[in-house]
């Protein structure tokens, strides 16, 4: 066995203690997210309130888990439905070929021409904004990008030999995709979809900022950036850990991709 | 140039397409443009009048063929909220929008390019790399760059330069039309919130790029016929990393399109990207659409450039 990088070891401890304060955060901030006055208004971090107050009085360090809470949350579900439609529709397209393929790759050609979060902005001209469309309509957009990585991925595994040999032992096409090739792609697939999540984060922070993505009375890094934005002058600190959050999440998951890429090159060395 | 009239023949093509797609998801998908406008209490007849007025009880072709004939001269329709027309609108906040996005772009070319090709890694077996220290340095300064939004830096520079050493007024944007210099020095801050991640990808993509290009057989050959490492970067390794980093230019320029709307936002500056969020919000579709239209052209035509680019560079690519 080779010993895990050191990149794997950091995003992964990163991501795990990121991953645990915003799951426990209630428990270990005494103030809820919501409570008016909970110390003055925009207090100035201190040992009570270690990332201060907002303009309401509400404490900084419980909203930014929270909103962290709700910013991974639609990370989570976009990557799951463009992880899970990608791998279905890469992994048909891959293996099969044909017509079908042809025009699947060239309506996702089509698609990726354009950056996802300024295609949802233009359909959220025609949807409501709010959380669930929010989720939805991400994890729709980046299916492409998804199925791209699939389909290469299944390509490339189509005809190794021990596929060829499944075959001739007669095994179903699904048991050949799904119990065979599939595990093959994953290291790959992975780093697509850790690096889709990151992506999936900035999105929601870029949406909720411009008010087109998760809405009031909801937090999540994105609003709060929006609300704090007026007080940069008074109460920087509100923007800086809400704004370091964003980062602090997006460098964690980068050095696990990162990590993930590397260990494949590693294997293949 | 055979290869270039095809591309632009292609582009004309796709162009036609997306025009197609664009009128055809505006005219079905809102609802009744008449309704809209007027509002749902306005009378049946107001509506009707309404609606031959702006030509919606023709047939679906004929009013894209018009819609895209006044497009072709310019005419892009009337807002719905502003009550002029889109193209009066669009003006000054193209031309702001573009400012940014060009400044941006050649911030990151010019922050890029040097510091990628002075601390690539050089070619095993020659002298080591002079400015490892910076090596080091720009790898660490790269990661956490590209992690930061220009959302997030576009805070922190307001903040910084804004804020506290007070070297712009944070929000008090100048328009070019009153000062040229002012309203570049204003800019040059949102321009920088732009490019910094963005050149740290550019540097992380021409580093791995010239380290592949040095693994390759043909260097260890120029490196024996007694070649130096600049002449090596300079004459073999340049023209062979090009291609990619055009290709990559190219999607780097139209992802700033989304970087913009959110500066500007940021930065309080009246561009294209504002102007789309509050069409978008107020449901303004005629400006929603002419703006759908004008980043689409720049989306392919950037792509189309961008090929020829790398055909005029590497005779080999072909269609």
């Amino acid at each position: 066995m080779r010993r895990p990088s050191k990149a794997l070891l950091a995003g992964g401890i990163l991501t795990a203690v990121l991953v645990l304060a915003v799951l426990l955060g209630r428990f270990l901030v005494p103030f809820s997210p919501t409570e008016l006055g909970a110390g003055g208004r925009l207090d100035g971090p201190s040992l009570t309130h270690l990332m201060g107050t907002d303009h309401m009085g509400r404490d900084v360090l419980a909203r930014v888990l929270n909103g962290a809470g709700m910013t991974l949350f639609v990370a989570l579900g976009t990557v799951f439905i463009g992880g899970m439609a990608g791998l279905i529709i890469g992994a048909v397209t891959g293996y099969f070929g044909g017509w079908l393929d042809e025009i699947i790759m060239r309506l996702s050609d089509g698609l990726t021409a354009f950056p996802s979060v300024l295609l949802a902005l233009v359909i959220m001209s025609f949807t409501e904004s709010g959380t669930w469309n929010l989720i939805l309509i991400l994890g729709l957009l980046f299916i492409p990008s998804f199925a791209r990585v699939a389909r290469g991925e299944f390509l490339r595994c189509r005809n190794l030999d021990y596929v060829k040999r499944a075959r001739l032992m007669g095994a179903s096409r699904l048991r050949i995709l799904f119990i065979h090739i599939l595990p093959g792609t994953l290291p790959v697939y992975l780093s697509a979809v850790v690096i889709g999540f990151n992506n999936a984060v900035l999105a929601e922070a870029s949406m909720s900022f411009l008010g087109l993505g998760v809405q009031q009375p909801q937090v999540s890094l994105g609003r709060m950036l929006a609300e704090s934005q007026s007080y940069l002058a008074t109460a920087p600190w509100v923007a800086l850990f809400t704004g370091g959050a964003i980062v602090l999440v997006v460098f964690a998951f980068s050095l696990l991709a990162r990590a993930l890429a590397g260990a494949r090159r590693g294997r293949h060395a | 140039m055979h290869y270039a009239i095809r591309k632009l023949i292609t582009l004309l093509i796709t162009l036609f397409a997306i025009s197609l797609l664009a009128f055809l998801a505006f005219a079905v998908i809102p609802g009744d443009p008449a309704v809209l406008q007027l509002g749902v209490h306005a009378t049946p007849e107001s509506i009707e009048a309404l609606r031959i007025e702006m030509g919606l009880d023709q047939p679906v072709l004929v009013r894209y063929a018009q819609w895209l004939g006044d497009m072709l001269f310019g005419d892009m329709g009337r807002s719905f909220d502003h009550g002029v027309s889109v193209r009066e609108l669009l003006g000054d906040r193209l031309a702001i929008t573009g400012s940014l996005m060009t400044m941006s772009f050649l911030f990151t070319l010019a922050i890029a390019l040097p510091i990628g090709l002075l601390t690539a890694r050089r070619p095993a077996g020659t002298k080591r790399n002079r400015h490892r220290a910076m090596q080091g340095t720009v790898t660490g300064l790269t990661q956490i760059m590209m992690a930061a939004s220009p959302l997030f830096l576009g805070l922190v520079l307001t903040f910084v330069f804004g804020v506290t050493l007070r070297w712009f007024v944070p929000s008090a944007f100048v328009s070019f039309r009153d000062s040229t210099g002012g309203f570049l020095w204003y800019m040059l801050f949102p321009a920088l919130a732009i490019a910094l991640p963005k050149a740290a990808m550019t540097v992380r993509l021409i580093r791995t790029s010239v380290a592949e290009e040095y693994a390759k057989d043909y260097i260890l050959t120029a490196i024996s016929r007694g070649n130096g490492p600049r002449a090596i970067l300079y004459r073999h390794v340049l023209p062979n990393i090009a291609v990619p980093v055009i290709t990559f230019s190219a999607l780097t320029l139209i992802m700033m399109m989304t970087d913009s709307i959110v500066v500007e936002q940021v930065f309080s500056i009246p561009g294209a990207g504002r102007l789309l969020i509050s069409a978008i919000r107020g449901r303004d579709y005629p400006v929603v659409q002419a703006l759908v239209v004008v980043i689409a052209a720049v989306v392919m035509v950037t792509h189309t450039v961008s090929d020829i680019l790398a055909r005029a560079i590497d005779r080999r690519i072909t269609l």
